[in-house]
């Protein structure tokens, strides 16, 4: 049994991405890759996703812009981005020395933004996916309110559905009453798969000059205070789309990342991590590689969807 | 930048609610320049779940290798709490140099003026670094000290070890000039000639009331600012400023573009 490492096999496909194992960077926690590849070797991650894309430069939110809760934060960025244009002509080289998958994150305040994003990045060499921002808490028309609408969800994923090629990922907001009508209206528009899921809103306040802590009053919490709920919502989507599914939302431990393979993802995104533990994601490959090595598991695919529920 | 886990060397409470701690790690130190900073976690748990910025205050070295750093640091909420609960042997997660740092003065540029830093409270923290390093380029450097009270000057023993000459301001006359410190700066600059370059960090209304007098006298101000910061390294974008670029202002990042920037460019004038 010698190099052992070696015989499991981490690879996972996202309908026709393949990637070399699970392990994608979450948007909006990495930039574009340029600081993060000072700390860790891109080449031995699954993918990343980039920063939420729009068509123009976007200057984001007033600080202040995050606040710090139990196992978590909250972060009202407002999307700050350099626009597409930018990112393909300054950004995307710098990817494409890289042995990873690169998804970019896609975003607008009309379905018309959304559209001219997707048909500027359609022809960028070097994206291997599309993923549909639907669910940014943090600005005020656009995102969000396209993610707590199936109607809106529907009709935005087929206007980009019809103007690209590449896979389409779309990713859920967690603050609906039945995400699982919103995860069918993307399936049913052409998604190719589904990111479960963004930040849920929170607030917090300096209680002693009863303002709130962030500018915008409410942000969107991550971190590890976010992964049970994201791990149930994995799992209610998981009943009734057949789509490939990414868990995103407090993977911190190699734990997250089983649970959340077990529920059926293919993927996830290690995202606040790299905040606080900048090295996680590729600690957490390794960590993967191991824990199949030491259950005897030849490939990470035995691991996904492999949730064992009793019958009621 | 270096991401290390390191063990606490020595840990020295200071008057009141500062103290120092000391880090052996010869990559961050000998990549450590006046201004610049770490992200650091003292501990393992998720609450709170961030790490610190926390500017470099000295650098340690033996036999002319720098071998360690030391962090001097304020206890205002859970994180820092935790930090002053931490003993010598006790493991940190430590990523670092981190940031711009201070625009030294060019060896030509060095003598014609002098070098001057102000500071209030724990704001003092980067400036014995600084004054270290402009004092062996064989700069003039003068520190000016502010804080609430008598407990609330820091880095006066650092200065008089380093030869520096300094005067210090309390806001409640316990000692040194009664009042703030930019009203110790205004008098220097008016019996001085020249125009001196000032460094400032510390709360923002001192910050600008620096920047004030720096522009009343002509003098170029560099500025040490803070803001909460969850990555330390621009992912996150978090930490943003409004800074004037070519007529137009836009958000930069503290923890990269910063921390240290030029006050005329804050749009505080």
């Amino acid at each position: 049994m010698s190099n052992l490492r070696g015989e499991v096999d981490l690879s996972v496909k996202i309908g026709e991405v393949e990637l070399d194992n699970p392990m994608l960077l979450a948007s909006g926690t990495v930039g574009y890759g340029e600081e993060m590849a000072e700390l860790i070797d891109l080449n031995r991650l699954g993918g990343i996703v980039v920063k939420g894309l729009s068509l123009e430069p976007e200057r984001g939110n007033a600080p202040q812009r995050i606040a710090e809760v139990p196992g978590g934060m909250l972060n009202s960025i407002g999307l700050q981005n350099v626009g597409a244009e930018a990112f393909v002509r300054d950004k995307l080289p710098f990817l494409r020395q890289f042995d990873l998958k690169v998804i970019a994150n896609v975003w607008g305040r009309t379905v018309d933004e959304y559209v001219g994003v997707a048909v500027r990045l359609d022809k960028a060499d070097g994206v291997h996916a599309l993923e549909l921002n639907v669910s940014c808490p943090n600005i005020k028309e656009g995102g969000i309110s396209f993610g707590t609408d199936p109607i809106q969800i529907h009709a935005v994923t087929a206007a980009v559905r019809a103007v690209t090629a590449k896979p389409l990922w779309v990713k859920l907001a967690p603050g609906v009453t039945d995400i699982g009508v919103m995860a069918r209206a993307a399936e049913d528009a052409g998604a190719d798969a589904l990111s479960v899921a963004n930040t849920i809103r929170g607030m917090a306040l300096d209680v002693g000059r009863r303002r709130p802590l962030l500018a915008t009053i409410y942000g969107g919490l991550s971190g590890p205070a976010l992964f049970p709920i994201a791990l149930y919502l994995l799992y209610e989507v998981s009943r009734v789309s057949s789509l490939p599914l990414i868990g995103i939302g407090g993977v911190s431990e190699i734990d997250h990342v089983l649970q959340y393979l077990i529920v059926g993802a293919r993927a996830v995104q290690v995202g606040t991590a790299n905040f606080y533990d900048p090295t996680a994601s590729e600690r957490l490959v390794d960590e993967l590689a191991r824990w199949c090595r030491d259950e005897q598991i030849r490939s990470v695919c035995e691991v996904i969807g492999s949730l064992r529920v009793e019958a009621s | 930048m270096f991401e290390r886990r390191l063990v606490l060397e020595s840990m020295r409470t200071l008057s009141g609610r500062y103290f120092v701690m000391e880090y052996r790690c010869s990559d961050i130190a000998g990549a450590s320049l006046p201004g610049h900073f770490v992200m650091i976690s003292a501990d393992d748990t998720l609450d709170p779940l961030l790490r610190r910025p926390m500017a470099i205050y000295r650098v340690v070295r033996e036999a002319g290798t720098e071998v360690g750093f030391k962090l001097l640091v304020e206890r205002t909420g859970r994180g820092t709490t935790l930090m002053a609960s931490a003993r010598p042997g006790d493991l940190a997660y430590v990523l670092g140099p981190l940031g711009r740092p201070f625009y030294l003065p060019t060896p030509d540029a060095l003598n014609d003026q002098e070098d001057l830093l102000v500071m209030g409270g724990v704001g003092a923290a980067p400036f014995p670094l600084l004054a270290e390093t402009l004092r062996d380029r064989g700069a003039r450097v003068r520190a000016f000290v502010g804080g609430r009270s008598r407990e609330n000057l820091l880095c006066l023993d650092d200065f008089e070890e380093l030869g520096v000459p300094f005067e210090v301001a309390t806001d409640d006359g316990s000692v040194g000039h009664h009042g703030f410190i930019t009203g110790s700066l205004e008098a220097y600059l008016q019996r001085s000639s020249g125009n001196p370059r000032i460094y400032s960090c510390g709360p923002t209304p001192m910050m600008r009331a620096v920047d004030e007098v720096a522009v009343r006298h002509g003098c170029d101000h560099q500025v040490s600012l803070e803001a909460p910061m969850a990555c330390g390294i621009g992912v996150c974008l978090s930490c943003v400023v409004p800074v004037e670029r070519n007529g137009a202002w836009v958000y930069q990042r503290i923890c990269r573009e910063g921390p240290v920037f030029d006050a005329a460019s804050l749009g505080w004038r």
